[in-house]
């Protein structure tokens, strides 16, 4: 039987963790994605994500729902994300390790097209390295997820004024580095 | 309107209102290296909404969910009626723990007052060298003070506690004020 969301989440709020299981399947793709294009490391988005639910686990009977569980659950992601970031130990194994590209991902992945998906993803992850966390960020949730303006101030706790300046730098030293990219990777033109 | 000053709302075409747009499209009408990078730039965001949209990871398999199932039992399974009850009681119980130590602290910081203001009192009439205490019969010490001084008769006085300089309570010899009384109240 398929429940709506709002009485999965009350479910688990009561402490029903079949529920909790549902929300977790629901949304941990998203969770992951999310969380692997802000770091663009297997092993570290797994305990992030991991984390990220047992947080919410935690923090879920003061959900309020007065924003989506979506949007609360970005915001926990992000979070999270955002101190791996500033941690030194991040950055170490970010310089130590190459990336790696063993994705698993939906479409399938002998087609020429889905490798020549891969390889460019994966560039524009390494490209976004070279923002500023907050630009990062604010421009992985507005342009790969497609996430609204006003939710991401919310998911990062910051004005949409911030958001904005954020975004357009963000897009400015995008646009510079993938200019480059395309000039390097002719296959790639748009 | 100048290239510069249409930089900004070029590159943010997409958040902007219906009328900022008519701005964007009536310059790049006339401006081919702007009308370049407008296209440029829409031909970007475009292939990076659909790289993000199709390029999402596929969980189904159900290993983290079951990752992060096994953690979350093995940290802490919430007991069914224990739990409730708690979730119920913790807003309660913050906002109580919260307003019971304001009134704690408000209490105490009276209750100091009180006890300085009645100290001073008693430091300056035992100073002024006087036998007996003249200090039963102004005005100045308060109740706190009063509970703590027995009257025997009408001239002698017992103390049942020290103020706040000690608080035993047979502090006949504990504190010089103390001790002041009880030599000029044998």
């Amino acid at each position: 039987m398929n429940l709506p969301e709002s009485e999965i989440i009350e479910k688990a709020k009561r402490g029903d963790t079949t529920a909790f299981r549902k929300l977790v399947e629901g949304y941990q793709g998203f969770a992951y994605t999310l969380a692997y294009r802000m770091l663009h490391h297997h092993d570290e988005v797994q305990d992030i994500v991991q984390d990220a639910f047992i947080k919410c686990w935690k923090a879920l009977p003061r959900f309020d729902g007065r924003i989506k569980f979506s949007t609360w659950l970005y915001k926990i992601v992000m979070n999270l994300c955002l101190d791996v970031i500033k941690s030194a130990r991040y950055r170490h194994s970010k310089m130590a390790s190459d990336v790696s590209v063993d994705f698993n991902l939906c479409d399938a992945k002998t087609s020429d097209d889905a490798l020549h998906q891969q390889e460019f993803i994966d560039s524009v992850l390494k490209m976004a390295e070279q923002l500023t966390p907050k630009q990062r960020a604010v421009f992985i949730l507005r342009d790969l997820e497609d996430v609204d303006m006003a939710e991401i101030g919310v998911i990062l706790s910051i004005s949409s004024g911030t958001v904005k300046s954020n975004l357009y730098y963000a897009r400015k030293k995008m646009n510079e580095l993938l200019k480059g990219f395309y000039q390097h990777n002719p296959l790639h033109e748009l | 309107m100048k290239c510069k000053s249409i930089e900004f709302k070029i590159i943010m075409y997409s958040e902007l209102t219906v009328f900022e747009k008519e701005i964007v499209n009536s310059h790049i009408e006339h401006c081919q290296s702007c009308a370049a990078r407008f296209a440029d730039l829409i031909d970007q965001r475009v292939a990076l909404l659909k790289l993000g949209k199709d390029n999402r990871f596929d969980l189904s398999d159900g290993l983290l969910a079951n990752r992060i199932m096994a953690s979350l039992s093995a940290k802490q399974k919430p007991k069914d009626f224990i739990s409730s009850i708690q979730m119920f009681l913790f807003p309660a119980l913050r906002y109580g723990l919260a307003a019971a130590t304001f009134f704690f602290i408000l209490i105490f910081a009276i209750q100091t007052m009180n006890d300085s203001e009645v100290r001073a009192g008693i430091v300056s009439d035992i100073t002024s060298g006087e036998q007996s205490l003249p200090i039963l019969n102004t005005a100045e010490f308060t109740q706190s003070y009063q509970d703590r001084v027995e009257m025997v008769d009408s001239k002698k006085l017992i103390v049942l506690k020290c103020f706040k300089l000690c608080s035993r309570a047979d502090s006949r010899v504990a504190c010089e004020v103390c001790k002041q009384i009880a030599t000029n109240n044998p």
